[in-house]
Formats: structure tokens, C-alpha cells, sequence
């Protein structure tokens, strides 16, 4: 990993190995709780009692049997069980916590997308592995909405990396001291929180998981496994949340308080602009969706990154 | 049925290509003879006789157009017969006719035997009996056991190393056979493909107690391969024998549906109540109270994915059969306002529109698409609508025509905007006496 | 040229590249479709390993997000399409065992051979602070006509084919006088048109 770039020191170089991965998994956990505490909130309009039923439910599920189907494909289902949270962690290494980066890398835009895209495997296998009816066809509509929402995220981060001239998340951080992205780049900000409930198949966008395929992909799990699925969903919402804060929203900059309480407060507003918004649309269906994001998001995002484009031509972000 | 130790939990039959037999009035036109219910046949006491099957080649047999009315197999005796070596591969049962054979629920529509391997079918030690549990298994009218096969004699033929090719079985009368008495309705092998089978070396000798494990590569664990077939496309895909239901989430609890799935894509759907043999008995369920809209509503938005509204609706509804005044009143709140954001949600009618569309003359109040269905619905659960119209006859197979062709969510969410309803399927065939 | 890197590097690049040679045999080896698909990935993620140990981050990342969507589509199309149905039954992937054996043997000999035979220009190119940047700008500069021709290419290669899988055109869709406001869809897609 190149950390050749000019005086940039990632949290693993200034604070140890350890504790930087250490401070990712603590950090995607409490992302993934949160996401999972103000989506009960929401849903349920209970008093704050319910924020707390996801670790119930979490250790629940530690403590359930593991039910499983009949000649399932075990290696290949763990494995993209596993992978979920994994990636999850992965995508949050370039996401910058306190100022800097687990890893930083002349490409971490596209680091980004490509463990979003490795989620694609991961999720198929979630649903292949079981061999049953409901979760395969999860798996084919995480495929097909994956399809769909590709190209639009892909544009929206190559938004963000022609802005900041720079494809390095903090150096995208630091391209926004006086002027947050989210100004001159609305289309690119909007298709990167649709896409992110996407490609983490969570509110309008969960058809993988719908009632309707009995839980897709999620249909055939449990005990631990569905733990880690449920838990990697969240975390990678969360870190989309993140994310977004860092690529639209300035990162930790903002006056008077300190930097890192600034990122987590807009983190947690990003989290509940993803739940307030998600949890009053219906799930949207995959083959509807797809021709609006091939036939208008596409030529949008594309007409974003040429203005973004001109603008920076013309030394607007220097 | 003996599922070697597996965990019939997960055993999905539907999968297993049987493709929704129906031996009910066994309409088999069509049908290619593949995926018959063997379960609990009873053959304990069949006897082939000594007749000596090695070696036969029955490919190419067309069974088309067989009419097996009027069979008498009583008395025949299968003792010591031995097919092994017999090839049935190619052969082609469309249009056979059983007649009046009572095999309530089997279908065989659709299923395809190309290819068959019986080899190693070893039918000796099947246990068909009741410990199995077919999680999603068809229960559904079926009918083989004491098949009275039982006394079956074939003769004392010598068949060895004949060569069937072109048998006609098109003067077979079936008519008679009595399949009746047993009880092991519709185990539903729906979907099974015997493709590629073989039938040298099964020992029919004993059937009592058959073991259809194991149908030697064409299966895995029980469960057979899907095969290819065109799709809706004209691609040629794989196909997928599936039965969904009886019990699934927002679904008319005890309908079953099966058909064929390729990808997400539902061909060749059939329609049926759990332990109802008049399949097709209207069954909409008249209820046009606000609470059954409601609860219709609910149901609705589950399967819709919209678990928000369809809590409050359901919220609406407790609250509507309250005896306190108060709760009553803001229940009625509730039940407005739920119901005037489903009818202006954007989204679900982006979503929802152009599915489901029935055209049907007279279909009433379910006239349109799913969206069209669901305002009505909307309009009772806010209490405007005072006069509803009758609902109309609404038979299972025209239900079916509507899924045909349709994803699974789509199908789901059609499914879930008619007011389906098994008790008054059941009601409806009581009092036309079947 | 090896000098130029690190220990860990160079470890890394054997490791890596002996796994993505192993499950790249593990794609002939394993008997569902399902498997082998994966095993090619886990061979491409391999590589991406070693393209990020060579410092080729971008190129590293592209091909790690390329080849995982492209072998997702590929493990549905493979298993929609071809001989090994619901992907448990036992299958092979290889086909005249023998020959194509022969050959791969042969060309991992020759290629290999020649890899460590030949003796490589070594240039004075210092490696750059940025490779990201330098690949940028070799492709929107000197190598724009290439990049431009190959991309295109791609495209209408994309787009023909499905027009020559797709037995529906724009007469099924609009009538014979291409004058329906709506298209005869069997699925309407998303768009009020």
C-alpha cells in the first residue's frame, strides 16, 4: 500500500497497527448499532427502550441453534456470510476517523466501491449457499439492483475525486475546508445515499431481503450467521454514512467543536436522513428500478461530473 | 417416505419437478408422465409374476393419447419380475388420459421424463409413512396408498431383451383402478425430472417398502436437478419446480401455488387450497367491513415491503374493535390517515401499477391492476365507501392465468391484492356440494 | 527490478501469486459451477493482491471491482444457462482433458521460461510518487486513442450482442409502425413512457 503521498500518516502509522484496526472495528460496530437503534426508533415509536432491542436480538441470535437446509453448499454460504462483515470493516479503512485513514492509498474512492462490489459475491453466495427457492431469488435481485446502481455510484465517487483532484480520502477532506461538496455536487450527494441503501438492500431498496421472497436472502439464516449478515448490513450502511460525511459533508470540519465530535454528528445525521426517508417508501421493485437508473441516473450523474469538471477546469475548487 | 435422515424440514418437494401433479379427475393431456407421486403406493403386495424385463429398450414409446378408463389391475401379479436393463428414456407420455381414475391432487402437467435413470433405484425399504416431515410438502389429496396393486398379475411374460420400441399403449384402459382409501394426499414431488433415467437393473421384486432416495445422479440429496426450458424470453433457461405456500407471510393461508421459476419467473402456475379437492371453488372472501380492508391493507403492505404503514394499519384496525369510545375514534383517525398516504404514495404506485391487471367483463370491484384494487381497499378502510359492490366469482385458475409469466414479486403482490380467502372456498363448496 | 521492493513485498508476491495459481486449478478441480466461479475470483482477488503489493493501487482496485461483478453476472448466467443446473450436481469444468491440458502446461512452461530468461530492459524510470496519477494521465494522454478505440469497442460489442440475444425488437415493442405510445413490455419497466 503506497503511503508514499506526501506526509500523510494513516492511523496505523501514527497510533500502531493495532489499535488503528482496533478503533475501525469499534467504530463499525457502533455505526452498526446505531444504524440498527434509530431504525427501531423509527419503526416502532416506542420510547428509547427500543434502541436498545437490536443487542438483544444480537445476543439472541449468538445464543440461537443454527438451523440449516437440506444439501446446502456450507463452504460457499459461510463464506459469503462471513465476507459481509468483513467488507464492511474494509470499506470503513479509508473512511477518515479523527483525520485519518487505516489505509490510505492514491485510490481510496475506489477501494471503496470495489469492497462494494465484492459485497455483490458475498451477498449471491449468502443466497446461493442454502439451496432454496426464496434465497436464490434474493440473490438474483441483489445482482440485478446491483446492476442497476453501479455505474450511477461509480459516477457519483468519480464526482467527488474530480473535485478534490484526488482519488485519497483525505486529501477529498481537505479539498472541502471552504466549500463543502455537497453545494456544487447535489445529484452525486442524493445517488450516493440511494445507492448505499442499495447496495446495503436496506429500506426502499430491500427487495433482496423483501417479505415478499419470505426474507430473500436473509430467509434461510440464523443463529450467528445471520448475526454477521445482519450486522455487515448495518456496519456498511454506517460506513456509507461515513463516508458520505466525508466525500459531501466536509469530513470533521465545522467551527467550535472539535473535529471528531463534528464528524460524528453529521455521521448520525446522515443515519437519520437514511431512516426517516427509507422507512416511508415501499420497497421499490428491482425491475422498475432498473430502467430509471440506466435511463435517467446514468445521463444525471454523468451531467454532474461534466459540470464538476468545468468547474474544477476552471479553478473553482482551487 | 424414508428421507434417509434427512431434515425433511427443509425438504422442499416442490423443487423436486412432480410439477404440480393432479391426479384429481386426472386430466393428464399434456401431461409427459413424469413426476408421479409414488408415496405410500402400497405396492407391498404386488406380484409381477416371473416375468424377466432384461435388457428391454423402450425408447421412443409414445404414450400419447392412452386412455387407461376402465383398468382392472386386480389380480395381477407382478411376483419375481426383474426390469433390469430397461431404457425408457425418450419416451413421451403427452396426452394420455387416465380417465376416471381418482388420484385426487397428482398432476403430472408438464412434467417430463426424458432420460430417466432408475439405475440403483433400489425401491426395496421405502417408508412412505407419516414420520416424515415435507415442510413444504403437498398433503393435498393423493391417493396411492392400497393402490390394490395388490394381487396385480402380469403374467408369466418373458420379456428379456425385448424391444419395446414402439409400443402403442393407446388402447390401455385405466378406468377402475382404484386408488382410493389411503390418505397420503399430494405428497408433492412437483418438479422432479426423472431426465436422464434409466430403469436397467431395478429390482421391482418387493416394492413394499420403495426408497426413491437415490434415483442414481438425478438427484442430490433427494432433490432432483432443475432442468433447462425456454423462458419467456425464447431463451432456453433453467427451470426450477417450485411450490409456494401454504404459509407464507401476507399470503391467503392454505393456497398453494405451483409452477415453474426461471430466475425470478413464474410459468406454468397452478392454484389449489390445502385439503380442498375442488380446487377452483370461488374463494374470495366477501368481508367489505373496515377492519377486513384493514387487515387486507396490512397484509398488503407486508408483502409490499412497507412494514410502517402496514403496522399502523394493523394498529387501526385493533383499535376499530375496541369498546372504548375514545380508542375508537382515534383508530378511525389512524385508519384515515393510513389509508389516504397508501392511496398518494408515488412510490407504490410507481411500483405497484400495471401488475396484476384484470380485465375480466364483470370483475366488479376487482377490476384493474393491483394499485386500482388497493385504493378500493383504501376507500373502505377510511369508511367512505358505504355501498361496495358485490364482489364476483373469482375461480383459483383465473388467478392462476393472472401469474403466469409474472416475477415473484409481482406474483406476490397480485396474490395479495385479491381478497383470497380458503374458509370461503370452503364454505362455497359445501353449499355447491362437492 | 525485484530489488526495488520490499521483503514483505516480495514475500507477499509469491505467496499471492502461488494462491492465485492454486485456485485457479481449484476452478478444474471442484464439481458445481458455483465453485469454480468462485475459485476464478479468488484467483483475480489474488492478483489484485499482488498488483497492490507491486503499489499499483488503482489498477489493483479496479481489478478486484471488475472482476468480482463481472464473475457474479457470469455465476447466474453460467448457472441459468448451462449444463449444471441448480449447481450441486457434480460437474466438471474440463473438457478434452488431455489436450487442454497439455496446452496449459505447455504455455505456463513457455511463458514462465520466458519470463525468467529474457533479459529485461531495466530503464532509469524512477517509480513515481503517484501511480494513480501517471496511469491517468497515460491513459487521458498518450494513450487516449487506444483507451478511446478499445472502449467503444467494447461497447458495441456489449450492445450487439444483446441485440442478438434479445428476440424482441422495437416492431414487438411499438407495433409495426413503431406508433404505440407505450412499449408491449412482458415487464413494464420503471419510466411513465
Amino acid at each position: 500500500m503506497s503511503d508514499s503521498g506526501a506526509g500523510i500518516a494513516t492511523s496505523a502509522a501514527a497510533w500502531g497497527l493495532a489499535p488503528a484496526v482496533l478503533l475501525v472495528a469499534v467504530v463499525a460496530l457502533l455505526l452498526a448499532f446505531g444504524v440498527a437503534a434509530v431504525d427501531r426508533l423509527v419503526v416502532s415509536g416506542a420510547g428509547s427502550r427500543a434502541m436498545w432491542e437490536p443487542l438483544r436480538s444480537g445476543v439472541r441470535l449468538m445464543a440461537e441453534e443454527r438451523r440449516t437446509t437440506l444439501a446446502p453448499d456450507s463452504l460457499l454460504w459461510r463464506l459469503g456470510c462471513a465476507s459481509v462483515p468483513v467488507l464492511a470493516l474494509l470499506s470503513l479503512a479509508v473512511v477518515p476517523l479523527g483525520g485519518r485513514t487505516l489505509l490510505s492509498t492514491s485510490a481510496d474512492l475506489v477501494w471503496f466501491n470495489a469492497m462494494e462490489s465484492i459485497l455483490w459475491a458475498a451477498v449471491w453466495l449468502v443466497g446461493w449457499g442454502p439451496n432454496a427457492v426464496h434465497a436464490l431469488t434474493g440473490g438474483y435481485r441483489f445482482l440485478i439492483q446491483g446492476l442497476s446502481y453501479e455505474l450511477p455510484l461509480m459516477f457519483s465517487l468519480i464526482t467527488v475525486g474530480i473535485g478534490a483532484q484526488s482519488l485519497r480520502a483525505t486529501d477529498v477532506v481537505a479539498a472541502q475546508e471552504s466549500l463543502w461538496f455537497v453545494l456544487t455536487m447535489p445529484v452525486a450527494f442524493a445517488v450516493f445515499l440511494a445507492t448505499a441503501a442499495a447496495f446495503a438492500f436496506w429500506g426502499p431498496f430491500a427487495s433482496p431481503a423483501g417479505v415478499d421472497v419470505a426474507g430473500g436472502v436473509r430467509s434461510e439464516l440464523s443463529g450467528v450467521e445471520r448475526l454477521l449478515v445482519e450486522l455487515g448490513r448495518a456496519a456498511f450502511l454506517g460506513a456509507a454514512a461515513a463516508m458520505a460525511t466525508a466525500a459531501f459533508l466536509g469530513g470533521d470540519a465545522g467551527p467550535w467543536l472539535p473535529g471528531p465530535v463534528w464528524q460524528l454528528v453529521k455521521t448520525v445525521g446522515v443515519v437519520v436522513l437514511f431512516v426517516l426517508i427509507g422507512r416511508r417508501l415501499p420497497v421499490v421493485r428491482p425491475e422498475r428500478f432498473v430502467e430509471v437508473a440506466w435511463m435517467v441516473l446514468i445521463p444525471l450523474t454523468l451531467l454532474q461530473a461534466l459540470v464538476v469538471a468545468v468547474l474544477s477546469l476552471s479553478g473553482f475548487y482551487a | 417416505m424414508d428421507h434417509g435422515g434427512s431434515d425433511g424440514g427443509g425438504m422442499d418437494h416442490a423443487a423436486m419437478g412432480h410439477g404440480g401433479m393432479d391426479h384429481g379427475g386426472m386430466g393428464h393431456g399434456g401431461s409427459d408422465g413424469g413426476g408421479m407421486d409414488h408415496a405410500a403406493m402400497g405396492h407391498a403386495g404386488m406380484s409381477h409374476g416371473d416375468s424377466e424385463d432384461g435388457g428391454s429398450d423402450d425408447g421412443g414409446i409414445d404414450h400419447a393419447a392412452m386412455d387407461h378408463s376402465g383398468m382392472d389391475h386386480s389380480g395381477m401379479d407382478h411376483s419375481g419380475m426383474d426390469h433390469s436393463g430397461m431404457d425408457h428414456s425418450g419416451m413421451d407420455h403427452g396426452g394420455m388420459d387416465h380417465g376416471d381414475s381418482d388420484d385426487g391432487g397428482m398432476d403430472h402437467g408438464g412434467s417430463d421424463d426424458r432420460g430417466m435413470d432408475h439405475a440403483a433405484t433400489g425401491h426395496v425399504g421405502m417408508d412412505h409413512g407419516d414420520d416424515s416431515d415435507d415442510g413444504a410438502m403437498d398433503q393435498v389429496g393423493m391417493d396411492h396408498a392400497a393402490m390394490g396393486h395388490a394381487g396385480m398379475s402380469h403374467g408369466d411374460s418373458e420379456d428379456g431383451g425385448s424391444d419395446d420400441g414402439e409400443i402403442d399403449h393407446a388402447a390401455m384402459d385405466h378406468s377402475g383402478m382404484d386408488h382410493g382409501g389411503s390418505d397420503d394426499g399430494g405428497m408433492d414431488h412437483g418438479g422432479s425430472e426423472h431426465g436422464g433415467m434409466d430403469h436397467a437393473a431395478m429390482g421391482h421384486g418387493g416394492h413394499g417398502g420403495m426408497d426413491h432416495s437415490g434415483h442414481g445422479g438425478m438427484d442430490v440429496a433427494g432433490l432432483p436437478m432443475a432442468e433447462t426450458a425456454t423462458d419467456r424470453d425464447g431463451l432456453q433457461l433453467d427451470e426450477l419446480k417450485v411450490s409456494l405456500g401454504p404459509v407464507l407471510p401476507g399470503w391467503p393461508t392454505g393456497l398453494l401455488l405451483r409452477g415453474r421459476l426461471q430466475g425470478d419467473v413464474l410459468t406454468g402456475v397452478g392454484l389449489s387450497w390445502l385439503d380442498q379437492e375442488g380446487a377452483s371453488a370461488d374463494a374470495l372472501d366477501a368481508g367489505d367491513s373496515r377492519p377486513a380492508a384493514l387487515d387486507r391493507l396490512a397484509r398488503f403492505l407486508d408483502v409490499a415491503g412497507w412494514p410502517l404503514a402496514a403496522h399502523e394499519a394493523r394498529q387501526a384496525r385493533a383499535g376499530l374493535m375496541s369498546h372504548d369510545p375514545d380508542v375508537v375514534a382515534q383508530a378511525d383517525r389512524l385508519a384515515v390517515r393510513v389509508a389516504r398516504r397508501v392511496r398518494r404514495s408515488r412510490t407504490l404506485a410507481w411500483s405497484a401499477r400495471g401488475t396484476g391487471v384484470m380485465t375480466t367483463e364483470g370483475s366488479g370491484p376487482l377490476e384493474g391492476d393491483v394499485l386500482d384494487r388497493v385504493r378500493r381497499w383504501c376507500d373502505t378502510a377510511a369508511g367512505e365507501q358505504h355501498a361496495p359492490e358485490p364482489l364476483p366469482e373469482l375461480r383459483l385458475d383465473t388467478v392462476a392465468t393472472l401469474l403466469e409469466g409474472a416475477e415473484i414479486g409481482a406474483a406476490r403482490l397480485t396474490l395479495a391484492s385479491l381478497p383470497l380467502s380458503r374458509q370461503t372456498a370452503l364454505e362455497h363448496s359445501e353449499a355447491a356440494g362437492v | 527490478m525485484l530489488t526495488d521492493l520490499s521483503a514483505w513485498a516480495v514475500t507477499a508476491v509469491v505467496v499471492l501469486g502461488a494462491l492465485s495459481v492454486a485456485a485457479g486449478i481449484a476452478v478444474f478441480v471442484v464439481d458445481s459451477m458455483a465453485r469454480a466461479t468462485f475459485a476464478l475470483l479468488a484467483s483475480f482477488l489474488a492478483v489484485t493482491g499482488v498488483l497492490i503489493a507491486f503499489d499499483l493501487d488503482y489498477l489493483a482496485f479496479v481489478t478486484a471491482l471488475m472482476m468480482t461483478i463481472e464473475m457474479a453476472i457470469m455465476a447466474v448466467f453460467m448457472i441459468m444457462f448451462m449444463m449444471n443446473p441448480a449447481g450441486l450436481m457434480p460437474m466438471t469444468m474440463v473438457h478434452n482433458a488431455r489436450g487442454s491440458a497439455l496446452v496449459g502446461a505447455g504455455a505456463f512452461v513457455a511463458l514462465t521460461v520466458g519470463i525468467w530468461t529474457i533479459d529485461w530492459p531495466v530503464g532509469e524510470v524512477t517509480r513515481p510518487a503517484d501511480s494513480t496519477r501517471q496511469l491517468g494521465e497515460a491513459i487521458m494522454g498518450s494513450h487516449m486513442l487506444a483507451m478511446l478505440v478499445i472502449g467503444v469497442g467494447l461497447f458495441a460489442t456489449i450492445i450487439s450482442g444483446t441485440l442478438l440475444a434479445t428476440a424482441r425488437g422495437r416492431y414487438d415493442r411499438f407495433g409495426a409502425d413503431l406508433r404505440a405510445a407505450r412499449p408491449n413490455d412482458p415487464v413494464p419497466g420503471g419510466l411513465p413512457r
